[in-house]
C-alpha cells in the first residue's frame, strides 16, 4: 500500500515549503533592476528591453507592464519549481503506490479565488490609463494643443498642419510626409485616417498605438517630454547590423537617434517599408520651423499634394467627437418630424 | 443505453463478413480509426508544408539580402504570401483537423464504448471534404499573383483590394489566390460541422452501459466540448467569408467604406457603393477565431489530462473542476474576441469590457495548471516518451498563459499589439503546447492505431531537441517583442529602432533551422515503427480506459471483440487502494475485484 513514510511529510510541511517557495520566487524576480544599466535603460539582465518612455502618460502604461511582469514572474518561479521539484521527487520506485486522492476542495477554492482576485486587481487598476489615453473625451484640450491631420496610404505618412493662420483647409497649411514635427511639453492631438487599407501609427518611445482605418477618422493624443536632441545625448548612434551592408551603404552604418513612426498593421507588399520619423523640438524652434513651412506653403512654393489631401472628409478637431461612419450618424429626433 | 444494444445487435447481424475492397477499406472508409488515421497522415503532411514556409519566413528576416533557399529572391509580396499560407495552412489544414478529426475521430468511439460513430458516412464527408479544401489551397501557390497574402486574419479593405483582387487591373481572373483562399477555408469549415456533429451525437447518444458523462475520460470531454463550440462558432466564419468573397467578385461592400484608392499600378479608385464598415469584418472574423483557438487548445488539455494520471500511477486532481474549467473557457471563449481589436479604432468603452472578460478567461486554465501539478504530487512518474511532452505541454502552456496576461492589460497592449511579443505567445500555446501534447498523443495511441510500438529512444531525442529548439525559436521573440519589433515586416532594415535586434532574429532563425531538422527524426520514427516496430500488447501502457483494457491493438473492425463492455468505475483509478495492482480498468466490476482479492 501506500509508503506513508514517504509521502505524508510533505502534506504537513506544505505551508512552510510553500511560504519559502513564494519568497524565493519573490526575492528572484524583484531583486533584478528594472533598469539594470542605469546609462542605458533599454536592456534588462543584458537583453534588448523596453524603449525608453518619453511621453506624460509612458511611465503609467510602463508601470503597468513592471506590475505584471513581477506578478507573472513570481507566479512563473512558483509553477515551474513545483513541477520540476515533483517530477524529480516522485519520479518512479519500485513497489511504491502513488498517493490515492481524487483532488482537495479547498485547494481548488483557494486556487479559483485568489487569482480571480489577483486577475480582477489588475482590471480594475487599468481603467483609467485606458480612459485617459483612449477615449475622446478625456483629452486634452485648449489653446495649447497643437491638432495634426493624417493621411496614411500605401506606403506613406501624411501630415497636416494648421499652419500660423490656425485653421485646416487653407492655403497655409502645411503638408509633410514621413516626417512628423511637434513642440515637447504640448500635447498633440491628432486626426487621423487611412486613403486605402488599415495602417497603424505606432510611436514607440510615446507608448501610442492607433489603427489608422479608412472610413473612419480617430483621435489620438500624446505629449513628448524629450526633444531629439536630449534623446540623442543619452542615446549612441544607431549601428547596422552586419546583415544589412552592402557595397552600396557602407558609408552609412552609423545613424544619429531619432523617434521611429511604426507602421504597426499589416498594409501590403511594402508595410516593412514604411517609416517615417518624428522630431521633436524646442518650441521656440518648433514655431520657427511651422512659420517658415507656413510661408512657404502660402506662397505656393510647395507642394500641397492635393491628390492625397482632397480625400480628407469633414471633421471637427476641435469638438472632440469621434467620426463614426455614416449610417450610424446621431440623429436628434426634431418634434415636428 | 438501449441505443447502443440496438446498434450492436444491428452490427452483429450485418456481419456476416465481406473484406471490404482495397477502395472501401483505405479510401471511402467509414471505419472511424481509419477517418481517424487520414486525418492524420494529411495533417502530419501539412505540417510539413506550414513548416517550411515559415523557415523560408525566418531566413529571409535574418538575412534578407539573401535569397531563401528554393524560392529565391523574396520580396515584399513573396514575403507575405508565406507568412499568410503557413499561418493558414498550419491553422486549418493541420491544428484543428488534427486535433478533432485524427484523434476525435480515433478516441471517441474507443473511449466511449462505441463500435462506430453516430454517422459513419458523414464523417468521411468530413474527411473527404478536406481534399477540395488542401487541393485548392495548395493550387492557389501557382495561380498568377501567387496565394494568399493579407495575413490569415485577412483583414478587410486590404483583403478586398490587395493584388488578386478581381476589380484591380492585374489578375482580373475569379483564380486567384484571396478567392481560393476564402472558398478553401469555407470548405475546411464544412468538414469541421460535419465532424463536430458526428462527435456531439456519438458522445451524447453511444456511450456504453454505465459510461455516464461524469466518467468519460478528459479526452472525450475536451472533445465533446471543442465540438459544440465548434458548431457555434464556425457558421460565422463561414458566412463572413462568404461576404468577403462577395466584395471581391459582386461588389458588394459589407467591409468597404467607399472611394478607395489601392491600385498600386494604376492609381485607379477602387469602385464599390461604399458605405460598408472595415471593422466589421473584424468583428466577424474574430467572433469565429477566437473560440478556433481554443479549439485548438482544448483537445491538447484534454489529451495531456489523459496521459499524466496513466505515466504518474495516479487519479487526475480535480476531474469535475478539469470538466468545468473545459466548458468556462468554452463558454467565455465567446465573449471575448475583440481583444484582438484594442487598439483597431472600435469604441474604446468596448476594451474595457473585453479586457475584463479577457482576464478572466485566464482563471479556468490557471485552474487545470494547478489541478496537473496535482496530478503529479504524490505521483510515481514514469518518464516515457508520451509523459516527456506531457509535461512539456504543461511548463510550455504556463509561459504561453501568463504572457496572454500582459496582451489582456489594454494600455500594455497598446505598446505589444502587432509585435512580436503576440508571435511569441501564440507559439508558445499552439506549438509548445498543443503540438507537444499532439506528439505526446500520436506516441501514446501509436500502438491502439497501428499495433507496434514507436521506438523509445528516438522518441526521447525527438522530444528533447524539440524542447530545447522550439524554446531558443519563441522565447526570444518575447524580447523582440517587448523591443518594438512589429509583426509582418520582411525585414528591419529601415526600422533603425530595432537594429539592436536584428542578431536575435539571426538566432531565431537557426534555433528554428534545427527544430525544423530535428522533426525528421520523428517522421522517421512514425513511419519506421508504422512497419518494423515492435508489436505491441493490448495495453503496453496499464491503462483503465476502454480503448486499452478491451480493445485489442490495433483496434479491429467493431472495436470490441465480443459485447460491448460495460463500465464500472471512472477512468483515472490508479494505485486504487482496492486492489494490489496500480491500475483498475473501467471494465472491471466489483465482482471481480472480490474474485482478485480473495485469491491472495
Amino acid at each position: 500500500m501506500t509508503d506513508s513514510g514517504r509521502r505524508s511529510w510533505a502534506g504537513r510541511n506544505l505551508a512552510v515549503w510553500g511560504l519559502l517557495l513564494v519568497a524565493v520566487a519573490a526575492l528572484t524576480v524583484t531583486g533584478s533592476c528594472r533598469a539594470d544599466n542605469p546609462s542605458n535603460p533599454e536592456t534588462f539582465w543584458g537583453m534588448p528591453w523596453l524603449p525608453e518612455g518619453t511621453s506624460t502618460y509612458s511611465e503609467k502604461i510602463d508601470n503597468l507592464f513592471y506590475f505584471i511582469f513581477y506578478l507573472t514572474g513570481v507566479v512563473f518561479v512558483i509553477t515551474e519549481s513545483l513541477l520540476v521539484i515533483f517530477v524529480i521527487k516522485y519520479r518512479r520506485r519500485d513497489a511504491v503506490k502513488s498517493v490515492y486522492t481524487h483532488g482537495n476542495h479547498n485547494l481548488e477554492l483557494a486556487w479559483t479565488l485568489i487569482p480571480a482576485g489577483i486577475l480582477g486587481l489588475i482590471a480594475i487598476l487599468q481603467k483609467s490609463t485606458w480612459d485617459e489615453i483612449k477615449k475622446p473625451e478625456f483629452f486634452p484640450k485648449g489653446p495649447e494643443v497643437v491638432h495634426i491631420q493624417t493621411i496614411a496610404k500605401q506606403f506613406e505618412w501624411n501630415f497636416r498642419y494648421a499652419g500660423t493662420d490656425n485653421k485646416f483647409g487653407t492655403k497655409d497649411d502645411v503638408i509633410d510626409t514621413n516626417h512628423l514635427v511637434v513642440p515637447v511639453g504640448r500635447p498633440i492631438v491628432m486626426t487621423q485616417t487611412s486613403m486605402d487599407v488599415i495602417h497603424s501609427f505606432f510611436l514607440p518611445n510615446m507608448r501610442l498605438k492607433q489603427d489608422v482605418v479608412p472610413g473612419m477618422q480617430i483621435k489620438v493624443w500624446f505629449q513628448a517630454t524629450k526633444t531629439t536632441a536630449q534623446m540623442r545625448e543619452t542615446h549612441g548612434k544607431y549601428v547596422m547590423p552586419a546583415e544589412f551592408v552592402t557595397d552600396k551603404n557602407k558609408g552609412q552604418v552609423q545613424e544619429d537617434w531619432m523617434y521611429e513612426i511604426v507602421c504597426a498593421e499589416l498594409c501590403g507588399i511594402q508595410h516593412g517599408e514604411m517609416r517615417g520619423y518624428m522630431e521633436v523640438l524646442e518650441e521656440k524652434d518648433y514655431e520657427a520651423w511651422l512659420a517658415k513651412q507656413s510661408a512657404g506653403f502660402a506662397s505656393g512654393d510647395n507642394d500641397p499634394k492635393d491628390e492625397v489631401w482632397s480625400h480628407w472628409k469633414v471633421g471637427d478637431p476641435d469638438t472632440g467627437e469621434r467620426l463614426l461612419p455614416k449610417f450610424v450618424e446621431k440623429k436628434t429626433v426634431k418634434k415636428e418630424e | 443505453m438501449s441505443t447502443a444494444a440496438l446498434a450492436d445487435a444491428g452490427h452483429a447481424h450485418a456481419h456476416d463478413h465481406h473484406e471490404p475492397s482495397f477502395f472501401f477499406k483505405y479510401m471511402w472508409s467509414t471505419d472511424h480509426k481509419m477517418i481517424g488515421k487520414q486525418f492524420l497522415i494529411t495533417g502530419l503532411t501539412f505540417f510539413l508544408v506550414g513548416g517550411l514556409l515559415a523557415l523560408a519566413v525566418r531566413w529571409h528576416l535574418a538575412w534578407p539580402h539573401a535569397n531563401v533557399p528554393f524560392i529565391g529572391e523574396m520580396g515584399g509580396d513573396k514575403y507575405n504570401q508565406a507568412f499568410t499560407m503557413h499561418a493558414s495552412i498550419m491553422i486549418f489544414l493541420v491544428i484543428i483537423p488534427l486535433l478533432s478529426g485524427a484523434f476525435g475521430n480515433f478516441l471517441i468511439p474507443l473511449q466511449i464504448g462505441a463500435r462506430d460513430m453516430a454517422f459513419p458516412w458523414l464523417n468521411a464527408a468530413s474527411y473527404w471534404t478536406m481534399w477540395p479544401a488542401m487541393v485548392i489551397l495548395c493550387a492557389s501557390f501557382f495561380v498568377p499573383g501567387g496565394p494568399a497574402q493579407s495575413g490569415w486574419t485577412s483583414y478587410a479593405p486590404l483583403s478586398i483590394i490587395a493584388t488578386g483582387s478581381a476589380q484591380t487591373s492585374n489578375t482580373p481572373t475569379f483564380f486567384n489566390g484571396q478567392n481560393m483562399w476564402l472558398i478553401g477555408v469555407m470548405l475546411v469549415g464544412f468538414s469541421s460541422v460535419f465532424g463536430s456533429l458526428n462527435y456531439v451525437v456519438t458522445i451524447i447518444k453511444m456511450r456504453a452501459p454505465g459510461m455516464t458523462l461524469f466518467r468519460m475520460p478528459l479526452t472525450v470531454w475536451s472533445l465533446f466540448i471543442t465540438a459544440i463550440l465548434a458548431l457555434f462558432s464556425t457558421p460565422v466564419l463561414t458566412g463572413t467569408l462568404f461576404m468577403q468573397l462577395m466584395d471581391r467578385i459582386a461588389g458588394t461592400s459589407f467591409f468597404n467604406p467607399g472611394n478607395l484608392f489601392s491600385d498600386l499600378a494604376t492609381n485607379k479608385p477602387f469602385y464599390s457603393p461604399g458605405g460598408g464598415q472595415v471593422l466589421l469584418w473584424q468583428h466577424l472574423f474574430w467572433f469565429y477565431s477566437h473560440p478556433a483557438v481554443y479549439l485548438m487548445v482544448l483537445p491538447a488539455m484534454g489529451m495531456v489530462s489523459d496521459i499524466l494520471p496513466v505515466f504518474a500511477r495516479k487519479p487526475i486532481f480535480g476531474y469535475k473542476p478539469m470538466v468545468y474549467s473545459m466548458a468556462s473557457i468554452a463558454g467565455l471563449g465567446f465573449i471575448v474576441w475583440a481583444h484582438h481589436m484594442f487598439q483597431s479604432g472600435m469604441n474604446p468603452a468596448l476594451g474595457m469590457t473585453f479586457m475584463v472578460s479577457t482576464m478572466f478567461i485566464a482563471l479556468p486554465s490557471a485552474i487545470k495548471t494547478f489541478n496537473w501539478l496535482g496530478t503529479l504530487w504524490g505521483g510515481n512518474i514514469q518518464f516515457r516518451t508520451p509523459m516527456l511532452f506531457a509535461l512539456s505541454f504543461v511548463s510550455m502552456f504556463i509561459i504561453g498563459g501568463l504572457s496572454g496576461i500582459f496582451m489582456a492589460a489594454t494600455p500594455v497592449d497598446m505598446f505589444i499589439h502587432d509585435t512580436y511579443f503576440i508571435v511569441a505567445h501564440i507559439h508558445y500555446v499552439v506549438f509548445c503546447g498543443t503540438v507537444m501534447a499532439i506528439f505526446g498523443g500520436i506516441t501514446f495511441w501509436f500502438p491502439k492505431m497501428y499495433g507496434r510500438m514507436m521506438n523509445e529512444t528516438l522518441g526521447k531525442l525527438h522530444w528533447f531537441l524539440t524542447f530545447v529548439f522550439m524554446n531558443g525559436t519563441f522565447f526570444a521573440m518575447h524580447i523582440l517583442g517587448i523591443g518594438g519589433h512589429q509583426r509582418r515586416i520582411a525585414s528591419i532594415e529601415l526600422y533603425r529602432n530595432l537594429w539592436h535586434m536584428q542578431y536575435l532574429n539571426v538566432f531565431i532563425t537557426c534555433c528554428a533551422l534545427a527544430l525544423g531538422v530535428s522533426q525528421l527524426i520523428f517522421i522517421f520514427n512514425f513511419f519506421y515503427s508504422m512497419f518494423a516496430g515492435p508489436v505491441a500488447e493490448q495495453n503496453p501502457w496499464k491503462a483503465n480506459t476502454l480503448e486499452w483494457t478491451d480493445a485489442p491493438s490495433p483496434a479491429g473492425h467493431g472495436n470490441w471483440p465480443g459485447a460491448i463492455p460495460i463500465v464500472h468505475r471512472p477512468p483515472y483509478e490508479y494505485s486504487s487502494p482496492e486492489i494490489k495492482e496500480d491500475w483498475l480498468p473501467q471494465s472491471t466490476s466489483a465482482g471481480a475485484i472480490a474474485q482478485v482479492s480473495t485469491g491472495h
